[in-house]
């Protein structure tokens, strides 16, 4: 069965992520978060609502396709993965995630 | 940093020390900043990364130079605060987990247990009541000292028309099988001088060996008893050849003034000799008598002054001992592992003294420090160049090895030690008292017990 817990995998910690948190609008807070490929936005608005009891605005989501690997003659990929920008409703209070997930 | 003094004992202090948050941050965030300016981070170019990001991720590292900043620098202050002079390392013990796991926001609080030494109060040290008996010099004490310089100049000389004869010296080679052990190495050695009768001469080699002339060949069996002197001999059966090359009889010289003056460029005659044994014997005499008086003072001021000692230090001392006397076995070719031993009691006895030695010195320390004594470079020199002496160095040697060891301080602090021990002697109120010859086993201290 999948619950909200399988939907979002870990937040991205990254410079870019923290640029783009910085960026939104209104000092609203920004979660990046690497989610499960299949999920939809309403089902990670409703995953980040119900872990961390904040109100979610909007949702936007980009889809990675895995990086190429190589072992010996072996070639392959990584997984291939999905990021999801979450807009936090303003005034919400900003979210710790390192440890939550 | 607050700091508050306990005493846990005379020689015990604990101080708690708590280092407040508005410190711990300041160096919390110097130590983040320098480790996100090098810190690589995945997800970000390196020295990008953000402090709160590097924090989570290198939180030991951070933590552990934290606290090796702060905690060395608050344990000399604090210990400076109270002016306690520390013995060895300070134990520390950390109190509050809140403090180390969020840095900065909550002061850090820890124990210190320091080992000081023991405030002492010095009671009466002058005027100690001693009694000084001075063994005295007899004739015949003059006569064996004589006779044993006589001695020492004795002359060999060869013994032609007879055989060798109770004190004579027989010199031969031995050959010596281990009857028992044929695979023993076989003893052989050349040209040993045995004195017939002599001590450490068993009787059977005195017996055997007498009439023996000049290139005569014997073989006998020795047995050898079971608590012989010689480790390696005792217990065994022997057979012994031996080859006689000469039999010598000691010649003492005459007691005249010619051999008086033989011995040395400033005795003329056998009176002056005499006179110059005699004082000789009586410097000697007077030293001992000192040297008793100086301990019986010791023991006095030790046993009128009741004070704790630091339990470290005494430790300490009586594992150097216990460490020499090791030494010594081992030298003597005794193993030290033998289960025999009774470790825990000679140990206890080595405590003992320690502690005694410990208390004298301390004692003295503080009647050096009472009497502002001092001791100039000079003084020190002249030590060094009396250990020079006695040790056969140059005096630059002696004093490159005390400056390895950090010696110059102990000599010192020996020194004045000394200086105190002489004040305690020169103020003490002597009395004169015959000589008794059953005290003469009392030593006071400092002997090995072992």
């Amino acid at each position: 069965m999948r619950t909200v817990w399988d939907v979002i995998k870990s937040p991205v910690i990254t410079e870019k992520a923290l640029v783009a948190k910085e960026e939104t609008q209104d000092r609203r807070q920004l979660l990046t978060l690497r989610v499960d490929r299949r999920a939809t936005k309403p089902e990670i608005k409703n995953a980040v609502e119900s872990i961390f009891h904040v109100k979610v605005e909007a949702v936007h989501t980009a889809n990675y396709l895995g990086k190429m690997a190589r072992r010996g003659r072996h070639e392959g990929r990584k997984p291939s993965w999905k990021k999801a920008y979450v807009t936090l409703k303003q005034g919400e209070k900003p979210v710790d995630y390192g440890e939550a997930i | 940093m607050k700091t508050e003094l306990k005493d846990l004992s005379p020689t015990r202090k604990q101080i708690d020390v708590e280092i407040d948050a508005e410190a711990v941050r300041t160096v919390y965030d110097r130590v983040s900043d320098n480790y996100a300016k090098a810190a690589n981070v995945p997800g970000f170019r390196p020295g990008h990364a953000p402090r709160a990001v590097v924090r989570t991720r290198f939180k030991d590292q951070i933590r552990t130079e934290v606290l090796r900043e702060l905690i060395p620098d608050a344990v000399q202050k604090a210990i400076e605060e109270h002016k306690l002079d520390a013995l060895g390392e300070p134990e520390l013990n950390l109190e509050n987990s809140d403090g180390l796991d969020q840095l900065g926001q909550q002061p850090i609080s820890f124990h210190l247990n320091v080992e000081v030494l023991p405030e002492i109060k010095l009671g009466e040290y002058k005027g100690l009541e001693v009694t000084r008996s001075t063994r005295p010099v007899k004739d015949e004490d003059v006569d064996r000292v004589v006779e044993s310089l006589r001695e020492n100049s004795a002359t060999l000389e060869p013994v032609e028309d007879r055989g060798a004869q109770l004190n004579d010296t027989v010199t031969a080679s031995f050959h010596g099988k281990f009857i028992n052990e044929p695979d023993a190495e076989p003893i052989k050695v050349e040209d040993v001088d045995v004195i017939l009768g002599g001590q450490g001469v068993v009787q059977e080699m005195t017996d055997h060996l007498s009439g023996a002339k000049p290139d005569d060949e014997k073989t006998f069996t020795v047995d050898y008893p079971a608590d012989f002197s010689a480790k390696g001999l005792a217990g065994k059966q022997i057979e012994y050849t031996v080859k006689v090359s000469a039999v010598r009889i000691k010649e003492l010289p005459e007691l005249d003034n010619d051999w008086a003056q033989s011995l040395s460029d400033e005795i003329e005659t056998l009176e002056q000799l005499r006179a110059k044994v005699r004082s000789d014997l009586e410097q000697q005499v007077k030293n001992e008598a000192a040297n008793k008086v100086q301990a019986a003072l010791l023991r006095q001021l030790v046993e009128a002054h009741e004070f704790e000692l630091p339990e470290h230090l005494v430790e300490h001392q009586t594992e150097r001992r216990l460490e020499s006397v090791v030494r010594d076995m081992i030298g003597q070719g005794i193993d030290p592992r033998n289960p025999e031993l009774q470790w825990d009691k000679a140990r206890e006895s080595l405590k003992e003294q320690a502690s005694y030695d410990l208390r004298s010195s301390l004692l003295l320390e503080r009647i050096a420090a009472e009497e502002k004594m001092e001791v100039s470079d000079e003084e020190i020199n002249d030590e060094i160049n009396a250990i020079a002496d006695a040790s056969r160095q140059t005096p630059d040697q002696v004093r490159a090895i005390l400056t390895k060891q950090g010696g110059e301080r102990s000599i010192a602090g020996r020194l004045r030690n000394r200086k105190a021990l002489d004040l305690l002697v020169k103020n003490a109120r002597v009395t004169d008292e015959e000589w008794k010859e059953e005290e003469q086993e009392s030593e006071v201290s400092g002997q090995k017990s072992e």
